[in-house]
């Protein structure tokens, strides 16, 4: 077996997310000049209808606090990717207003938007991983648009790979691997520009528990990192695993649980 | 430790629909060329035409008599700005006479006009009427031809052919945008899960946009060099048949160094033009997302 394929272990590890240099300038704990943390997200009002069909999600008011941990529940068809889109600025709200780290993206000129959503990580429902690039060129993706060269990053990515347990297929096409592989490497995307916003849909839906519950423990490091997390699922035990803010979507409309005691899962 | 990486291109070469595109652009390139060596030249000879008929008058002695003749050539050769003479003889106005009557419908008693040509100088050349004045004034009557109607109609025909082939350039360059703008379109519509994914990790438009532009301009770089290679040839195959003596309209046809050179900056242009397109095509693309 390659040794490259074994977990890393945490202890020795210098650290499960890559080096902090690639942290933005405007980290999410940022006071403002009040002396208040201001929220990453606030979504007041948000209406949304694909062309002139129904809305899908009707009068939703959210507000994500710096560093914190939050749960995105609801039935399959309720509104949640539609809600997650929302707020990683894939789409544009049919009514509301968005601010997203203090500023209002439907204000912001194109590259401004860029900036907001290198701010951003998405494990996307469908991973959208790009089966000509190898699964390592697929994780370094987002550092590459930043503009940061081969050699800053190897090593970074490698080691994330290998602690989501993919070191042995860093050079595979993503197209070579099983579902579960597939969502790790969207994982690993996600987080390896250590994003102010983790947004995920559905990252545990293909995998083990045991990997789940290893996800959700790199999910939790991010978020003590200072990452804030929003994470959607309809896995309730999952959702229950972790003390968080639960947010249920139903019928499109949102409405909140405040964080609860963990249960502990075999 | 780390292995040694090669950093992939984000966007892969794309043999399904550039293979096709690049003999498109290659035959749009190489009749481009041809268009525009056409208008080459055409301003190359009206230019060399023009000097030519410029620096030339013919004197007609209307009576024919070959002592007017040379009275007038003596007159003419003392005028300044006139560089040489030369008196055509019976035998030479009769050769030019061939082609409407024949050889030999030409009786020897039809009083022919002698014609005198006379060579003007580069610098401070005589004019018509200063040698209508001095003949006149010699007792000659005679007509002065300063080949200018003829100057004129020929650059009326070098202008028309320079007005087409810079139409048909610009046509095909207008043909070749759009070809590139299309297929941008259509690799960026291939490419969307690509696309969405840069877009989405935060890459600017114009990091997205120069992917493709850098593809269109090594595309547009090897289908111009072909396209111009192909023109080149085709002018030595034209040079070797000997087509530089032969004559179109008026217009002979003589592809010199000077239309190879018009060939090599092709390739960088098609490769600009093609990058640009693209360039441009992914970006209003873009625009359309939020």
């Amino acid at each position: 077996m390659s040794k490259s394929n074994q977990p890393v272990s945490t202890k020795k590890q210098r650290s499960l997310i890559p080096s902090p240099k690639s942290r933005s300038s405007l980290s999410p704990k940022a006071k403002s000049r009040t002396g208040k943390t201001a929220p990453v997200l606030v979504m007041s009002h948000i209406g949304m209808q694909y062309d002139n069909g129904p809305e899908v999600l009707t009068d939703i008011n959210l507000q994500l606090e710096p560093g914190s941990f939050q749960f995105l529940t609801g039935p399959s068809g309720a509104g949640k990717t539609t809600l997650l889109k929302l707020i990683y600025l894939a789409l544009q709200p049919s009514r509301g207003s968005v601010q997203l780290f203090g500023r209002e993206p439907a204000l912001c000129d194109r590259d401004e938007m860029a900036q907001l959503r290198r701010k951003i990580g998405v494990v996307f429902q469908g991973f959208g991983l790009l089966d000509h690039l190898s699964v390592f060129e697929n994780v370094a993706v987002p550092l590459r648009v930043t503009g940061r060269q081969h050699h800053e990053y190897e090593d970074d990515v490698q080691d994330l790979l290998r602690w989501v347990g993919l070191g042995s297929v860093l050079d595979a096409s993503p197209a070579t691997l099983s579902g579960g592989e597939k969502q790790r490497v969207a994982i690993a995307r996600a987080v390896v520009a250590k994003p102010e916003l983790l947004i995920a849909d559905e990252p545990t839906g293909n995998v083990d528990p045991e990997m789940g519950k290893r996800l959700m423990r790199l999910f939790s490091e991010l978020n003590r990192l200072g990452s804030t997390v929003l994470i959607a699922s309809h896995d309730l035990a999952l959702v229950r695993s972790i003390s968080a803010d639960i947010y249920t979507i139903e019928d499109g409309k949102l409405s909140f649980k405040p964080a609860g005691p963990a249960r502990r899962t075999k | 430790m780390s292995t040694e990486r090669k950093q992939a291109q984000l966007l892969p070469s794309d043999a399904e629909h550039d293979g096709p595109l690049f003999f498109v652009i290659a035959i749009i390139v190489f009749l481009a060329s041809l268009a525009a060596i056409v208008a080459l030249l055409a301003v190359q000879n009206v230019n060399h035409w023009k000097q030519a008929l410029q620096s030339e008058m013919t004197v007609q002695v209307i009576s024919g008599d070959p002592a007017k003749t040379q009275a007038a050539a003596s007159v003419l050769l003392g005028i300044s700005g006139v560089k040489a003479i030369h008196v055509a003889s019976r035998e030479e106005a009769k050769n030019l006479l061939e082609p409407w009557l024949g050889a030999d419908n030409i009786p020897d008693d039809l009083p022919i006009p002698l014609l005198v040509h006379v060579r003007l100088t580069k610098k401070d050349p005589a004019s018509a009427t200063g040698l209508s004045e001095a003949l006149e004034s010699a007792g000659i009557i005679a007509s002065i031809d300063d080949h200018q109607r003829w100057a004129g109609d020929l650059a009326r025909s070098a202008g028309i052919i320079q007005i087409l082939s810079i139409t048909v350039l610009a046509l095909l360059v207008s043909a070749s945008i759009a070809v590139t703008g299309f297929a941008t379109r259509s690799g960026l519509a291939a490419r969307k899960d690509l696309v969405n994914v840069l877009h989405l990790v935060g890459a600017r438009d114009q990091i997205i946009a120069r992917l493709f532009g850098r593809r269109f301009v090594l595309l547009g770089l090897k289908a111009g060099a072909s396209g111009a290679g192909l023109a080149a040839i085709s002018i030595i195959v034209l040079m070797l048949g000997g087509v530089g003596d032969a004559s179109f309209m008026g217009l002979s046809i003589q592809p010199g160094l000077g239309s190879f050179l018009l060939l090599l900056p092709v390739p960088v242009i098609t490769a600009m033009v093609g990058g640009w397109t693209a360039h441009r095509s992914v970006l209003n693309s873009l625009r359309r997302q939020v």
